[in-house]
This record gives C-alpha cells, structure tokens and sequence, in this order.
C-alpha cells in the first residue's frame, strides 16, 4: 500500500471520527429535547403558569330559596358535554394539571342555582360554581352521591335524577406553577443582585491592581478549586450560615428566597470572577497604554475601556450564571426549603422551578408528565431570558459606541 | 532657522535597572524645545526605554528601578509626590502599533478631555475639529466622526491616536517608531506632519529608520547597549560624525 | 559581520575605476610633454585619441558615483567619499585635456626647429607632473598631508609662471626668441599653470572627502 494511499486511508478515518462525534452529539442533544417536548406537551398550557398550586376545596350547600328548575338553553352542547336542565350546569370529563382525570364544570346557567352557594366550611361565606372549578361529589339527601370518579356524564344523570340537594364538594383548579416562576424570577434577581458586584468587582482587583504574588496567585488557585466543588456543599453552607443570618436581620422563620440567592450567589462567585478575568484578560494592553498616556487614571481606565471592552465576557458570565441558577436544585433544598408556595414572599421559604419538579418526582407517584412540562417551560425561561439580554446588551453597547 | 535653544528635558546620570540587568547607563543630554529630536540605535539598545522614562510610563512595569535626574522644565519628574497624570497630560505618547480604542472617531478624541472633567458639547466638538485638523485628518473624516475608528486605515489610524494625544494640548509629544507599522506612503504623510508639528511641540521620535531621523530631525542622539554613544546636531551625525561606532552603524556597517 | 556588502563592492569598485582614470591622465599628461619636447607628431596624434577615453572613464565614474547615490542613500563618509569622486573627476579630466592640448600643440609647430623647451618651462613641468603624480597617490591612500603638500606647491607653479612671462617678454624684445615659437611655449606654460590648479582642485576635495571641509567651509 503505498503512502498516499494509507496517508488517505488516515486521513479518512479521522474526519470519520470527527463527523461520528459531532452526530453523536446531535442525536444526544435531540434526543433530550424531543422526549421533554414529547411527554411534556400535554399538560403545556397557559393555565399551569398562571394559576396556583394549591388546589382548595370547599363544601358548599345551596342557598336558602334556590333550587332546581327549568334551565334550558338555546345552544346545543358539543359531544362529551353534558348539561342538567334541571341544575343549569354543564359538566365534562377533563385532565387537571396534575395529570389526573376529573370531571370540570363547563358552563353554569345564569339563573342556576349553583351560581350562589353557601360555603359549609370556613372561609368566605359566598361561593360560586365557576368554569373550570373540578366537581368532586354531589351529595343528596335520599340518594346516593355523584362521585367524579363514575364520569360526567353519569354525574349529570344522577343529577337529573335528583331533586334533594344536600351539599357539593368542588376545588379550585390547582397544579400551577406560577409560585415557582415567580421564586425562580425573584432568585434570578436577588442572586444577580450579589454575585455580580462582587464577582466582577473582584476580578478586576485581581486583574488589573493586583500585584503578581505568591498571595495573589494562591488566592487564583483558591477560586478556581472553588469551581468544582458540588452545590450540595454550598446548600449546606447556605443552610448553616445564611439561613440564621436572614432570620436574624429580617422577618424569616427558616430558609427563605434571599437566604437562597445569596448561596446561589456564593456557588456562582468563583465562576463569574474566572470568566471576567478572562474577558479582562483580553481586552489588549494597548488600550490601558493609551489611556493611561493620555493622562487617564487607573481607575478612568478601568472603567471607561477595560469594563466596556470586557463586557462581552461579562455577559456570558451572566447568562451562564442565570441557566446555573435556573437549574440548581440541590443546593435550594437546603437553603430555601420545598414548600411550594402561591404567595411568594422574599423572606419566605418558596420553591424555584428545579425544586418544584425536583418535588413533583419526589412526590407519590412521580409526576414525570408535569416534570416535562415545567422542563419546557424552563427551556422557554432560559430563551426568552438569553434573548432579552442580547438584545439589551446590544442597545447599551451602542450607546457607548464599543464594537462587540 | 533659529531654535529656541531652551531647555525642555534636562537628563543627568539615568541609571535604569529591569530587575537586576541595566538597560540605561549614565545618559545625559538635554532635549531642546520645538525641535525633533531622534533617538536612533540597535534594536534593544535602550531607546524605547528611554523614551518611557521621559512620561514615566516605566512605572507599568514592575521590576523597574531608576537612578539619576529627570527634569522636565526644571522639575525632577522623579520626585515622591510627583503628579505622574498631571505630567502625562503635558508630556503625550504615541505607539508603535496604531491603538486608538474601540470607540468612534469622535469620541477617541475626546476621551482624554473628559477624564479631565470637561463635559461642554461646544468646547469638546471645537477641540475634536482642531486636534483632526493639526493631525492633517480632518478633512477625511468630518463626515464620519461617529463611525468607529476601527474602519480607518492603519496610517489613518495612526493620525487619529497623534490628534487624540494633541487633543491634551501636551508640550511635548513622545513617538515610539510611529511608522514602522506603516507603508511607504501613510509613513511620508506622518512625516510631513511631525515637521509641522514641531513649530508648536517639541518632539521626541525613536526610530529604527536613520532616512527618517535624517529626514525629520534637528539633532539625533545615537544609543548602543544602553548608552549614549553621541548626540548632536543631526547634519553633524550624518556627515560627519565624531564617533566611530556612530559612522559605523549609520553606514551600516554592522547592524 | 560588516553588511551592506553591496555598498561596500560598489565603493571598492569606484575608488579602482577613479584610480585607473587617473593614471590614464597621468600618463598622457607625460606623454603629452615628451611629444611636444620631441616634436613627436606620431605620439601627439595617440595622446589626442588617448583624451577620449580619459572622458569616457568621467562618463562611467559619474554614473557609477550616482548608482551608488539612489540605490544606497550614502551617509556620513561614503557620502563625502562618493560625491568628492564626483567633483574630483572634473579636474582629472581637466588634465587629460590639457595634456591633449599640449599634444596638439606640437601638430602646429616645425620638426626642425627645436628651440622651445626652456628651462622654466621644463621646472613647470616637472612640478606639476609631481603634483599631479602626489594627488593621486593622496587620493589612493587617502593622505590629507600629502594632500596639502600638494596645495602648498601651487604657489611655485604660479611663480614660475610669472616668471616665464617675464623672461619671455624681455627675451621677445630682445629679439632673442622666435615669435612663432614663443607663443607655444607660452600656451604651454599656461595649461602648465592649470593642470598645477587641478591638481590643487583634486587636494582640496580629497581633503573634503576626509573632513566634510572644502577650502576651509564646511559642507555640511
């Protein structure tokens, strides 16, 4: 075989290996996607963001001097709807955000008497019948009771089949995630708040005043170490310092979402300062020459060419920072806590979006449906949020006229 | 034409040490207001060295010891509580390689000023057009100052960072081989501008071209190994110079 | 290591080029005189001829001189050296003529008589041959003193010259001389007294070429 050939035949198998890896890679990468997207799809919609966890259920009776009658409507109603003339209410079979089957109030009659219920438990007095509330048992005072579980369509039969009225148990729809958006949102903000300043602060102590030391390099050595340590530590950290800190100087009880961002914002300390230390490092020599010919002072040269030039950097760091924050768990179990909340309050425990699926796995049985869900709700978070700030980023360095 | 003759740096006895090795040793002369004047010489033989002494630029680096006096209009620029910015303004710089920052034309020009604290819209538009114009670059970029300074061409480039040092208004302007990045033609344009230059700045050039010391300046002083081997009036160090080692290297006879 | 070896061979080879031209007139200058002492006409004729390549070799030099001038942008001694060359060759082709008009001196004068070399006239001679002869030896081994030897013997050659003028006047009405003759003889003594200036011409520069000072203003 001569040298050419065999050269080729080489030559061959390494692009062979290049182009294996990189589809390696691909299928690896789609493969992840589609199987969020594709269990996940289902329960996406617009309701699981918006509404709250917590599902209430209430018992309530009919109002005194209400009752059934005749409530017939013009429309007719699609197949799999089924409406009780009698009651005025229309019912159909439904998933909740949970994922389980339940039989969903599709239309309340204007004059039914669902429309006002007395509320037989605590709380607000007057309640109402609404779309979508889940039907779970009526109850009668001769017969036996409809039970959500028999379906919709045998629950309007029973229904019709009834005149006595003893009480109905209905709840709110619950399953939503709009409390951990809203952690999440706050965590992203509150972690940014700390980290940044200080991470980006001390990278350029270390980049541009610092001495070349021994201290100095083995303070360089120190953070880089701190890169790989797992978060869990830092949970643990968070849990032992900043937990006590917050209860102290505020009005927590336990973990809470600032005790969360300022771990978050420890674990992503090292992480912010290596990548601005690069960036800094990049930014030419010249321009601090020029400047500082000019009769610029270190500091006007810091700030007024160094950062802005860094800045890309800068910003990798923080999207980088936003996708940690964003997914880290196991740190937050700690730190925060995993009650999951609808009344997010900073100096709460709450859950962020990792936690909340983190919990819906843990739950019996795991939802892994949900999971998927918020995964892809997750993924559209880290989009929207990259775009944003490119976009931002791009406005700010035109105005200060730096080339990206 | 008659020169001023009046003293602007007075240099005695600079010793310079890069840690342990000395790159600098006992040079003395006195650099003449409103002239050019060269430093020519060997590369690594001291001159940029040199020329960093006189804005105190050696300072960035950290191994750097200086002995002996450095006077600048009867100052000793070495002095503790010396304002090291303040002579940096009267005493500018320009690089070898073309570095004007990654901004507009505009705002290059006036980056100095405003780390002065000058903040005038009238006055900062009136010291960008007369700094272009001194620099000879006006007219090919008036319509353009917004644009970034990165799309001009490198001897264009090079006129930008002359107008952004002038634009302090220093006395004395330092240019560390400002041509030898250049071509043939962008380097003759620059040349053109130093002999204007020089009737309001004095003007101290190092250069690894002896034409161009030839061509542009008053006096010339010839380094070797860190030391002034002579120094005079150019038309004396060309012709007929009293050093050998001088006649030597101008001629080429060693490198 | 010495660089510029092309600046250097291109000096060595104007510096032979310049030495050769001198000897060649240096030569016919002697020539010159043996043919008008002897009334050699054949001799004169070759002397004569002999001028054109005297001002061939001003041709070369000068354009040698000027190569080296654009292509290698002389300083300090090699300038001096290169453009004392060029105004030097001037003079030495001032000699070459005049040794030619001497030469030709003799086609005008009658074999048979042979009264014309007068004692002032032959001292002339020998002093500026000498002259000439030291000017390109200082020229060669670059000698400033000898150089200004050179110098300093003008004013015998002037002297000399006074002095023929007068001898010859007196001699003429006298009626000792032949008028015919003596105006070539005077001639002669004449572009005796200038190639004397010639060489003198030639000192001067060589000491320029040394010092960047010509006749005492400097250059530069």
């Amino acid at each position: 075989m001569s040298m050419l050939s065999k050269r080729k035949i080489n030559d061959g198998i390494m692009t062979g290996i290049t182009y294996g890896s990189s589809f390696i890679s691909l299928v690896v990468l789609l493969s992840i996607i589609i199987y969020v997207f594709a269990n996940g799809i289902k329960l996406l919609n617009w309701d699981l963001v918006t509404h709250n966890f917590e599902a209430v259920s209430y018992i309530a009776d009919l109002k005194d001097g209400t009752g059934p009658g005749n409530f017939t409507v013009d429309r007719d109603f699609d197949e799999g709807i089924y409406y009780s003339e009698k009651w005025g209410v229309a019912l159909k079979d439904d998933t909740n955000l949970l994922g389980k089957n339940v039989v969903v109030v599709h239309y309340v009659h204007p004059d039914s008497p669902f429309k006002e219920l007395n509320n037989k438990g605590v709380g607000t007095v007057d309640l109402a019948l609404t779309l979508d509330y889940e039907v779970i048992r009526i109850a009668f005072v001769d017969s036996a009771s409809a039970l959500s579980v028999r379906g919709s369509e045998i629950m309007i039969a029973i229904l019709d089949a009834n005149d006595s009225f003893r009480e109905l148990e209905f709840s709110t729809t619950g399953g939503g995630i709009r409390g951990s958006i809203v952690t999440t949102l706050y965590l992203i903000f509150f972690t940014l708040v700390f980290a940044l300043p200080i991470g980006v602060g001390s990278a350029i102590y270390l980049n541009e005043y610092a001495k070349n030391t021994k201290f100095t390099r083995l303070i360089r050595s120190l953070i880089e170490t701190l890169t790989g340590v797992p978060s869990i530590i830092y949970g643990l950290m968070g849990l032992a310092i900043f937990v006590p800190l917050t209860i102290s100087l505020t009005s927590a009880t336990g973990g809470n979402i600032i005790s969360g961002s300022m771990t978050l914002a420890v674990i992503l300390m090292p992480i912010i300062i290596r990548t601005t230390e690069e960036s800094l490092k990049v930014v030419p020599d010249d321009y601090r020459y020029a400047s500082l010919s000019l009769g610029a002072s270190k500091t006007q040269t810091t700030f007024k060419v160094i950062l802005p030039n860094a800045f890309a950097g800068i910003l990798t760091a923080t999207l980088l920072a936003i996708g940690r924050i964003i997914g880290e768990s196991a740190a937050l179990v700690f730190a925060i806590g995993t009650a999951i909340k609808d009344q997010v309050s900073i100096t709460d425990k709450s859950t962020s979006l990792a936690v909340h699926i983190w919990a819906m796995m843990t739950d019996e049985p795991a939802n892994i449906e949900l999971s998927t869900t918020i995964a892809i709700i997750i993924l559209m978070m880290v989009l929207i949020l990259n775009f944003t700030i490119k976009i931002l980023s791009k406005r700010f360095m035109r105005r200060y006229g730096v080339k990206a | 034409m008659m020169k001023t003759e009046k003293i602007v740096f007075d240099i005695k006895n600079l010793n310079l040490f890069y840690g342990e090795t000395q790159a600098l040793k006992n040079i003395e002369f006195p650099i003449y207001e409103k002239e050019v004047t060269a430093l020519i010489g060997p590369s690594g033989c001291g001159k940029s060295t040199f020329l960093r002494t006189l804005n105190r630029m050696n300072d960035l680096v950290e191994s750097c010891k200086i002995s002996g006096d450095v006077s600048f209009n009867d100052e000793n620029i070495y002095q503790t509580g010396m304002d090291v910015i303040g002579l940096r303004k009267r005493v500018g710089m320009v690089f070898q390689k073309p570095n004007p920052f990654p901004m507009s034309i505009y705002d290059n020009i006036v980056y100095g000023p405003k780390c002065q604290g000058i903040k005038g819209k009238a006055e900062l538009n009136e010291i960008v057009e007369t700094s272009l114009k001194q620099a000879a670059l006006w007219e090919e970029v008036k319509d353009r100052l917004k644009e970034s300074a990165l799309s001009l061409s490198g001897g264009q480039q090079q006129r930008l960072c002359i107008a952004r040092t002038i634009a302090m208004k220093p006395e004395v302007i330092l240019m560390d081989e400002p041509t030898s990045a250049l071509d043939p033609v962008a380097t003759a344009k620059i040349e053109d501008l130093i002999i204007e230059l020089k009737q309001n700045y004095t003007i101290v050039i190092v250069t690894h071209n002896m034409q161009q010391a030839a061509r542009i300046s008053d006096r010339t002083a010839f380094f070797l190994l860190g030391e002034i081997v002579e120094y005079g009036d150019t038309s004396h160090v060309f012709s007929t110079p009293d050093q050998k080692k001088t006649e030597e290297y101008i001629t080429g006879r060693f490198g | 290591m010495t660089l510029r070896q092309s600046l250097l061979q291109s000096i060595e080879e104007l510096k032979k080029e310049v030495a050769a031209m001198a000897d060649l007139a240096l030569a016919n200058l002697r020539e010159g005189l043996v043919a008008f002492k002897t009334t050699d006409q054949e001799l004169a004729n070759q002397v004569m001829r002999k001028d054109d390549e005297v001002d061939r070799y001003e041709e070369e030099i000068a354009k040698q001189a000027l190569k080296i001038i654009w292509k290698e942008q002389p300083v300090a001694s090699d300038l001096r050296l290169v453009t004392g060359i060029l105004k030097l060759i001037t003079d030495l082709e001032r000699i070459g003529d005049h040794a030619s008009d001497i030469a030709e001196m003799t086609l005008h004068l009658d074999k048979t008589r042979n009264m014309r070399v007068m004692p002032i006239s032959s001292k002339m001679a020998e002093i500026v041959e000498e002259m000439v002869l030291e000017s390109i030896q200082a020229l060669v081994k670059v000698d400033i003193e000898l150089a200004r030897k050179v110098i300093g013997r003008d004013d015998a050659v002037d002297d000399l010259f006074q002095q023929l003028i007068t001898k010859m006047t007196k001699e003429l009405k006298e009626d000792k001389l032949d008028p015919n003759e003596a105006i070539y003889v005077l001639m002669v003594g004449k572009y005796f007294e200038r190639v004397g200036d010639h060489a003198v011409n030639i000192a001067e520069w060589i000491i320029f070429m040394k010092s960047g000072t010509h006749k005492n203003t400097l250059l530069f």
